[in-house]
């Protein structure tokens, strides 16, 4: 696959048609002529990312100022298909009648620029990756496992409302038993008859059951209340298609899409009106029981006051052992529920497992291809340049999701989150806070006691889900062998960081590679030595296009193709395009690289001193 | 939850990240020295970062770990070099009387052995002899080299690459990465010695990494500064293991006593003093150690 041609229409290379050769061209031109500029319309038209974030701005700004109103053309070539891509300044993607390929194109600087950036690195090793193209992939188990750590906090803390229901009802059981054993023996010594008694007693399991009854379908009737009113919301957010524009033919293509949103949105609309229903039903429900309790409540207090007038005390007795009847109902109830609710606690918990493994799963594929690039890049670039991957070394977005879930609880959290983020991985602090193991977040952190219980807090008040779910990005390192020790990227000079980089981009046979002024930080000993030799290493069929000011490049690399640019300031042209040996060629690559015949005769005399020895 | 260290040491070798993260924790807040070799070794293996500072900790507090810089005599320290050179001339010169007295008697000894042991032939008792023999074989090495040493012009590049054919094996690579050629003034076989002894480390380390599934190729590099000439020798292997601060010294190893005599860098260190320069051993970032040899061998 290669870029065959190259058409710009209008804007500041209007007219510009170039054939491009496979293996290596080379773009000349002083400066102001346009090779940046065509280069940036390459990526523009092929809609190509930068490797760095900060490229891509400058990139597209770039591309935009030089199109105009104009449009751009690339043909792609592959063995003897091709085909076209076009794109103008307005068109959001490029338009092509097939998935364009990937191409690497780098920007003037940015080869120096990615071993300072994390994800710039781990852009480089992914170009090589056969299996996955970059991002973490995931997307359904990730929203699955936000789901599934909301309902795991919700349930928890519906599990902590019933026990301290619960817990204001323990006693209960014990002093049912003994207000019992007292009534029984009170209605003993009276002259009550067998009848009321037994009649009491059927009373008393009446309001109790009555009540728990109440109770169920009270947080029946609570619960889908609330859901009525996200059905409401949904019903609302129903999407408003606009009407079809005369601007855009006649044929209404929406036509039919439009009847069945109609339907669908009616659907929708149905639901909580549907709800609301069901919520009336209830509460008509509720409603009837209560009626019902309000006459055994009745019935209950006339044949209490038959007791009283037998034996004093004998109503008030039997009063409480009611109230506390249906207190224990209530409290079985509850326990039953909870039960239910810790089931579902438990169960979901163990579906977040299964999910955090299929991620973890996916992670580590991810993570073992990539480390089937680097062993490649070491085999292919050691001893003097290696490159080892990191698991998730790129963590701003979990350091982000806990920096939101601090704020506003009067914890450092700017030093705080990335503390924890640094010693606890996402899954780690989000179990922790769910058990309020306080302990462990104050040890692994090392905070004090109190400020991880204030984390747990926050925590569980505010998004436990969005840290859980959190995306982590391995990291690349790239080191390059200096004097008796290998340095990382980061410590390197410029120069060094293109010694590392270059190769690397170099070594991706197959793909197209564009750079734009790979030397800008160059010393000639290097590119020589390294990029000579990487541009020769190139395989049959492997397409580079590289603009430079540098001689060595075409001449040393063995050029297939100079194109040599023009400009008369305020248009950029073709002036010469052929082949290395041809002598346009010769006389551009003298003129514009080596300062002019005379400037080269005159260093050729220098050097020959030496070149006699 | 880990609660015990048998499951912790299960834990560590856990597919979930989740579970050797847990296990991590129980060596974290509480490792014992008895633990190192073990958390040192799911170190080197483990990718996790979380996992890896959690380990890294539970090192930190089972006590002593490797340091980074574990012998470097330089110049800012000269008294200690000349109190470490005069405490070794001491010991050389009693094991050189030693060796003049006991040379004798093991001769006899292995003549008496093999005439009166049935099957001597690899006998223990052989075996035995054998080492007393290497002993004392390298505490003549000890005092040859610290003797005057001399001062040839050799290329560098030559020499090393000599020392290194033949060593790249199933499991071992060597890379090269220097000027060739590499004119130097010194002693070739001192500086040969030197770095055959950091070599032979080197492999062993990496073949003893190999066996977890670790490892490295190893890189020997060198060039000269406008003061002095070195070589460094770095490599995956297990890295340097607690106490190597001390393995410069006569007699000291970190490895099993039955197979190696401790001699080996305290050589490398009096033949480096006898060229008038310094060798050092440190950890590498990410595992491993690296060797390297100074001395004031410059031409031109």
């Amino acid at each position: 696959m290669i870029i065959d041609r190259l058409r710009v229409e209008e804007g500041f290379l209007a007219g510009l048609d170039l054939s491009l050769a496979p293996g290596l061209n080379v773009l000349v031109g002083p400066r102001g002529s346009g090779k940046t500029s065509l280069i940036e319309l390459i990526r523009f038209c092929l809609g190509a990312t930068t490797i760095t974030e900060a490229a891509g701005t400058r990139a597209r700004q770039h591309a935009l100022s030089v199109l105009g109103s104009g449009q751009v053309t690339v043909t792609l070539r592959d063995s003897d298909k091709t085909w076209t891509v076009t794109r103008t300044a307005s068109d959001e993607r490029p338009r092509a009648s097939q998935p364009i390929p990937q191409f690497t194109i780098l920007a003037q600087n940015e080869i120096e620029a990615i071993g300072l950036e994390a994800r710039g690195r781990l852009r480089l090793v992914d170009a090589f990756r056969i299996n996955g193209k970059s991002g973490s992939g995931g997307e359904s188990a990730r929203s699955a496992l936000r789901s599934a750590t909301v309902e795991i906090r919700d349930l928890a803390a519906e599990i902590a409302q019933i026990d301290s229901q619960l817990s204001a009802l323990a006693e209960v059981p014990k002093e049912l038993a003994a207000v019992q054993a007292e009534e029984s023996r009170v209605l003993k010594s009276s002259a009550a008859t067998e009848a009321d008694q037994s009649q009491l007693r059927q009373l008393q399991e009446q309001t109790a059951a009555l009540s728990v009854r109440a109770s169920v379908v009270g947080r029946a009737r609570d619960r889908l209340a609330a859901w009525q009113q996200e059905l409401e919301r949904v019903a609302r957010s129903a999407p408003k298609i606009e009407e079809w524009p005369d601007s855009a033919g006649a044929d209404d293509l929406l036509r039919d899409f439009r009847s069945r949103l109609i339907e669908l949105t009616a659907i929708a609309q149905r639901l909580p009106r549907q709800a609301s229903k069901e919520i009336d039903g209830l509460s008509t429900v509720l409603d009837r029981i209560n009626t019902e309790r309000i006459n055994a409540d009745e019935s209950a207090r006339v044949i209490r006051s038959r007791l009283e007038k037998l034996q004093e005390g004998a109503g008030a007795i039997t009063r409480r052992v009611a109230g506390l009847r249906e207190q224990a109902g209530q409290r079985a109830a509850l326990l039953a529920l909870r039960k239910e609710r810790a089931a579902r606690h438990d169960e979901i918990r163990r579906e977040r497992e299964r999910i955090l493994l299929d991620l973890e799963r996916l992670a580590n594929e991810r993570f073992v291809d990539r480390q089937r690039v680097v062993d490649w890049l070491n085999r292919t670039l050691g001893p003097r340049i290696h490159v080892e991957v990191e698991r998730a070394q790129i963590d701003t977005d979990y350091v982000a999701a806990v920096t939101t879930a601090l704020r506003g609880s009067g914890l450092h959290y700017n030093t705080l989150a990335p503390a924890l983020a640094e010693t606890m991985s996402p899954r780690e602090l989000v179990e922790a806070a769910e058990i309020a193991d306080a302990q462990r977040i104050a040890a692994a952190a090392q905070i004090p006691l109190d400020r991880a219980a204030r984390v747990i807090d926050q925590l569980l008040a505010t998004g436990t889900e969005d840290v859980i779910s959190a995306r982590l990005e391995d990291g690349v390192r790239l080191e390059l062998l200096d004097g008796s020790a290998y340095k990382p990227t980061e410590e390197l000079s410029t120069g060094q960081r293109c010694t590392v980089v270059l190769p690397i981009l170099l070594s991706h046979h197959g793909r197209t590679l564009v750079v734009d002024q790979p030397e800008d930080h160059l010393d000639n000993a290097f590119i020589a030595e390294t990029v000579i030799r990487a541009l020769l290493a190139r395989e049959t069929g492997d397409q580079l296009i590289v603009s430079t000011h540098n001689a060595n490049i075409p001449v040393l690399g063995d050029a297939d193709e100079v194109i040599v640019l023009g400009s008369d300031g305020k248009r950029g042209f073709k002036r010469h395009a052929g082949p290395l040996e041809d002598p346009a060629s010769i006389n551009a690559i003298t003129t514009l690289m080596e300062g002019g015949i005379e400037a080269f005769r005159r260093r050729a005399q220098y050097y020959s001193g030496l070149a006699e020895e | 939850m880990i609660l015990n260290r048998i499951e912790a040491i299960e834990g560590l070798e856990s597919q979930s990240a989740a579970v050797r993260l847990d296990a991590a924790r129980f060596f974290e807040s509480g490792a014992s020295p008895n633990d190192r070799d073990v958390v040192m070794l799911a170190l080197r293996k483990e990718k996790d970062k979380w996992v890896r500072r959690a380990l890294r900790n539970a090192i930190d507090r089972a006590g002593s770990v490797a340091p980074t810089v574990v012998a470097a005599p330089d110049e800012s320290a000269p008294s200690e070099l000349v109190i470490e050179d005069v405490r070794s001339q001491v010991t050389e010169e009693v094991a050189k009387s030693l060796l003049h007295e006991i040379k004798p008697i093991l001769g006899a000894a292995r003549a008496d052995a093999a005439r009166e042991i049935a099957q001597y032939e690899g006998s223990e008792v052989q075996k035995d002899l054998d080492r007393l023999s290497g002993l004392l074989a390298a505490f003549d090495s000890l005092s040859q080299a610290a003797s005057t040493a001399s001062q040839d012009e050799f290329d560098l590049a030559e020499l090393l690459e000599s020392i290194t054919e033949g060593l790249t094996g199933a499991n071992v690579k060597v890379s090269l990465v220097g000027p060739d050629p590499l004119i130097v003034r010194g002693d070739s076989g001192r500086v040969e010695m030197i770095i055959q002894n950091a070599l032979r480390n080197a492999v062993d380390s990496s073949a003893e990494a190999a066996k977890n599934a670790l490892g490295g190729e190893i890189v020997l590099t060198w060039d000269a500064t406008d003061r002095d000439v070195w070589i460094a020798v770095l490599d995956r292997g297990i890295g340097l293991r607690p106490g190597a601060d001390k393995a410069f010294e006569v007699g000291v190893t970190t490895k099993p006593k039955a197979d190696h005599l401790g001699m080996g860098l305290a050589i490398a260190r009096r033949a480096a003093h006898s060229l008038g320069g310094q060798v050092s051993l440190s950890p590498r970032e990410g595992g491993g150690a690296s060797f390297e040899l100074r001395w004031p061998g410059r031409v031109g």
